[in-house]
């Protein structure tokens, strides 16, 4: 089984055309309402903040807290995560925000053609997270008569209750 | 000092436990927070001062293992500490099922707290809309924590005479003389 994880992870560091650097899951957030983890890669193998972060599934988060042999990295389920996203089919543009477990796509026009089980990918508008990384699925659309825009639950890609491997995306400014 | 270190020894397992131990078996929402059950026993059981210096230190490992906010849980513990301090006064701090209100008590306080820090001080709205349904899960579990440590702590008692007694009753000895 692990074996199985690892194949897809190193199938995914060859999709995405940049150095990745593999990192263990070692700790999760010892709060009920943040979404935080902690990876046994820290500076000393080359960890910086503001780094993204993704499994083979898709986007995990990015680094926000550095230490010389673990950091922590901020889930994109966080309250206080977002990323820019678009809708692939459509390309319609949003931003991701964390909602505990799920996400919603927020700034998503009213008239903008989203559906349910639509994939939601990173826009790389954020200067952060490179275009093109799985982020989930439309779940649910709701739309008002009034407003400017729409209510889209996502449902993220990554099940980040059994994560125990990742990939730190290293940029290339490094 | 023995037993300072000794508190700050019993915290860093806390910590321990609720980062690398209970994700493996418990989701989120039910994931008890040891860490209040010893700032409660904390605010009956010690003098004040070294009980705000504890409880500046745990806070602050809390803090450095939960979320992106530094010193949201100093403040939070800091508080219910004051307030378990105040409560312990009048009441019968020395029944058990008293203990338990209080465990009770501050969960909701503590999410309280946390809510309107956050939604004061911080770009997470979201936050109300994921502390409330996780609630119930939350007092839950660290009942459950809780009553499992009171049973564990009563067993123990009688291997350390000189601190035999509920922390409200050491509590009320030192203060009143009893």
């Amino acid at each position: 089984m692990q074996n199985e994880r690892l194949r897809k992870l190193l199938a995914f560091v060859d999709d995405i055309d940049r150095p990745a650097l593999p990192a263990q899951v070692i700790g999760e957030d010892a709060s009920s309402w943040a979404r935080t983890i902690t990876i046994d890669k820290g500076t000393r193998a080359g960890v910086r903040v503001g780094l993204p972060v993704a499994a083979a599934e898709g986007v995990v988060g990015r680094v926000i807290k550095t230490a010389a042999n673990s950091s922590r990295v901020l889930l994109v389920t966080d309250a206080s995560s977002a990323v820019a996203a678009l809708v692939q089919r459509t390309r319609t543009r949003g931003v991701a925000r964390g909602r505990g477990v799920e996400m919603s796509l927020d700034y998503a026009l009213r008239k903008a053609d989203i559906k349910q089980g639509d994939l939601l990918i990173t826009s790389g508008m954020g200067g952060v997270f490179p275009k093109g990384l799985t982020l989930g699925y439309v779940a649910a659309v709701q739309r008002n008569e009034f407003g400017l825009f729409q209510k889209v639950d996502i449902v993220p890609a990554v099940d980040f209750s059994h994560l125990e491997e990742v990939l730190v995306v290293i940029r290339e400014d490094r | 000092m023995r037993g300072f270190i000794l508190y700050l020894l019993v915290g860093m397992f806390s910590v321990l436990m609720q980062t690398s131990v209970f994700p493996l078996f418990l989701s989120p929402g039910f994931r008890p927070n040891l860490l209040l059950g010893l700032i409660i026993y904390l605010g009956l059981s010690e003098n004040m001062l070294r009980a705000v210096l504890l409880t500046l230190l745990l806070g602050g490992l809390q803090d450095s293992f939960s979320g992106t906010s530094l010193g949201l849980y100093v403040f939070v513990y800091q508080v219910i500490l004051l307030l378990v301090r105040l409560l312990s006064e009048h009441l019968n701090v020395e029944s058990v099922p008293l203990l338990m209100v209080l465990i009770a008590g501050g969960t909701l306080l503590q999410n309280l707290l946390i809510a309107i820090c956050l939604a004061i001080f911080a770009n997470a709205g979201q936050v109300v809309q994921i502390l409330l349904p996780a609630l119930p899960q939350q007092l839950l579990a660290n009942l459950l924590a809780s009553a499992v440590m009171l049973s564990i702590v009563l067993r123990l008692q009688p291997m350390f005479g000189n601190r035999a007694g509920l922390a409200g009753l050491i509590y009320q000895s030192k203060r009143h003389g009893a």
